[in-house]
């Protein structure tokens, strides 16, 4: 095997065929950056129109052109639905400097995300708007066609479970931002790092210090928005990680060995254990639920990971599913209000993904495989 | 894709049924298929021919030895077929041809794949006469893709295999078997 001369590989010289330079745009204000790299608000220069440019970061020299990116690509190509943000176009930057050229994916500009929002005095949402606004959920069905398990993909809400979801002034809701799906686990790696979720969404086996676990850590999260939906506000909203616990243990009940077989010897266990008897609180706290919701959520937010097998968590899975397609579609007004309702089904295995969203007059549900 | 709201069904029924409509699914996975003129191409360059043929042999032993899903190789091949075609390459970078067969396996393997090896480890399986750094293969990656205009969902021989399956009515696990396995 002989290795190339330095030099002699210089794919720089050829351009980027069939994508447009990104000089075609003005930027005007960098408008968010986060894990997913910077967005800019800019001006098409030929048309004069505003869109937002989202410039893919490419930290990683090992991996190449990055896989996040490679799969939100080609979700948005695939996806063309008034609730999903328009992927317009890719431009890429002239390449002057050798390796900083960039890419930038160009969408069409949105006003406002969910949580800027939630913040904003004097905007034109009600609240119990933005409560029908947030009934998204991410559904993770995991396995349910394979059955085999091997790794887990999760749809991870970046710092909260709405900053994915963008607002027009029209009052417009897309979702956004797909390249967070993410791959967590596999099973190469038996043992995982247990700093993977979202403190607020993490399960108690994590919190506890597990590093062996399996797909019942995503049911965790989906019940914790699940919950969150319907409550309004999340329900475990943890400062750090004692706090997060003693936030669960408050709600579902101290763990022992009788309701968690094992528990005890999770590596933080003794430091971690409530100093008093907790107990489980959840029918209480959410009686104000659907009774279906709630039996749900019981099955979701289950303390001992064994007990939410397979089979529970795609009984569970289908049940949210038509939790929100025959329940509460029909009681509830929803169908007054469209895009109130979408869902994100990944299947992990193949990291097939597919996206369910209301049809325009909101009459039923439409699921896109992707 | 249509599912509708109103059947009380069991659980399974929900997605069993969700993403598989009918005719439409058919029509839709014809209208998207293009005809790829490279073949018409190949018969009058052999020299493109052979590095094609070589190409795709390593990208098919590359993806037996990570035990990527038959999907990917499919994927593979047509990326870096499409590619193949669009593109001209120069007869005097040969490294070329196979530097966009590691671009065009590693974009498949990120499309489909759990676990993705690192862009080394990708070219260490197999003798091939070219070891690219992982820069001059983001560069190329960058290159394919953008010369296939992004698109990464083209039909495949195995859509349409995985659409008649389905309509022959194994919904369960023995055609999921079939599938993985075909």
């Amino acid at each position: 095997m002989a290795m190339a001369a330095p030099g002699q590989l210089n794919v720089n010289e050829s351009p980027s065929w069939g994508s447009r330079s990104v000089d075609c745009f003005e930027k005007l204000e960098q408008i968010g950056e986060g894990t997913y790299g910077q967005v800019y608000m800019a001006r098409e220069i030929k048309t004069g129109e505003i869109v937002a440019l989202k410039k893919i970061r490419m930290d990683n020299e090992r991996e190449g052109f990055p896989i996040t990116a490679i799969r939100e690509i080609k979700i948005l190509k695939k996806l063309h639905h008034e609730n999903v943000i328009n992927l317009k176009e890719i431009v890429t930057s002239p390449d002057g400097n050798k390796y900083k050229g960039g890419i930038y994916m160009v969408f069409e500009y949105m006003d406002h995300d969910l949580t800027g929002l939630a913040d904003r005095p004097g905007m034109r949402f009600t609240v119990p708007q933005i409560k029908l606004l947030t009934g998204l959920h991410y559904c993770h069905v995991n396995q349910v066609l394979h059955r085999d398990i091997k790794g887990v993909l999760l749809l991870m809400p970046s710092k909260d479970t709405c900053s994915n979801l963008l607002i027009d002034n029209e009052g417009n809701l897309k979702l956004a931002d797909f390249g967070l799906a993410r791959s967590f686990s596999n099973e190469h790696n038996a043992n995982l790092t247990n700093r993977v979720i979202t403190l607020w969404y993490r399960p108690p086996e994590l919190l506890l210090g597990t590093t062996r676990y399996g797909p019942a850590v995503d049911m965790w999260s989906v019940g914790c928005i699940f919950a969150e939906l319907l409550h309004g506000k999340p329900i475990f909203p943890g400062k750090d990680e004692p706090e997060q616990l003693n936030k669960i243990f408050e709600l579902c009940g101290a763990p022992d060995e009788v309701n968690w077989p094992g528990v005890s010897k999770t590596p933080w266990y003794n430091q971690f254990k409530p100093t008093r008897p907790m107990k489980r609180r959840l029918r209480e706290v959410f009686r104000h639920f659907d009774r279906h919701a709630l039996e749900l959520l019981e099955k979701m937010l289950t303390l001992d990971p064994a007990q939410k097998g397979q089979d529970k968590l795609w009984i569970c899975t289908c049940c949210l599913c038509r939790f929100f397609l025959v329940g509460n579609m029909s009681r509830s007004n929803l169908q007054a209000n469209t895009a109130t309702l979408a869902g994100i089904c990944i299947f992990h295995n193949s990291l097939k993904h597919s996206i369910w969203l209301p049809s325009a007059d909101s009459s039923h549900i439409i699921l896109y495989a992707l | 894709h249509f599912l509708n709201n109103s059947s009380p069904a069991s659980p399974p029924f929900l997605l069993q049924s969700d993403m598989f409509s009918d005719e439409q699914e058919l029509t839709s996975l014809l209208g998207k298929e293009h005809h790829n003129p490279l073949s018409t191409c190949l018969q009058t360059n052999p020299a493109l021919d052979f590095a094609r043929r070589e190409a795709v042999e390593w990208m098919l032993k590359v993806n037996s030895h990570y035990s990527f899903s038959a999907l990917t190789a499919v994927l593979s091949v047509n990326y870096f077929d499409r590619f193949l075609f669009s593109f001209r390459f120069q007869n005097d970078k040969p490294w070329m041809v196979q530097l966009a067969a590691v671009a065009c396996l590693s974009i498949a393997a990120k499309v489909e794949e759990t676990h993705v090896p690192f862009l080394i480890d990708l070219q260490q399986v197999d003798e091939s006469r070219y070891l690219f750094e992982a820069k001059t293969i983001k560069k190329m990656e960058i290159l394919v893709l953008s010369t296939l205009g992004w698109k990464m969902n083209p039909p495949t021989p195995l859509s349409f295999l995985d659409y008649f399956t389905r309509r022959l009515g194994s919904k369960d696990h023995l055609c999921w078997e079939f599938l993985s396995k075909s």
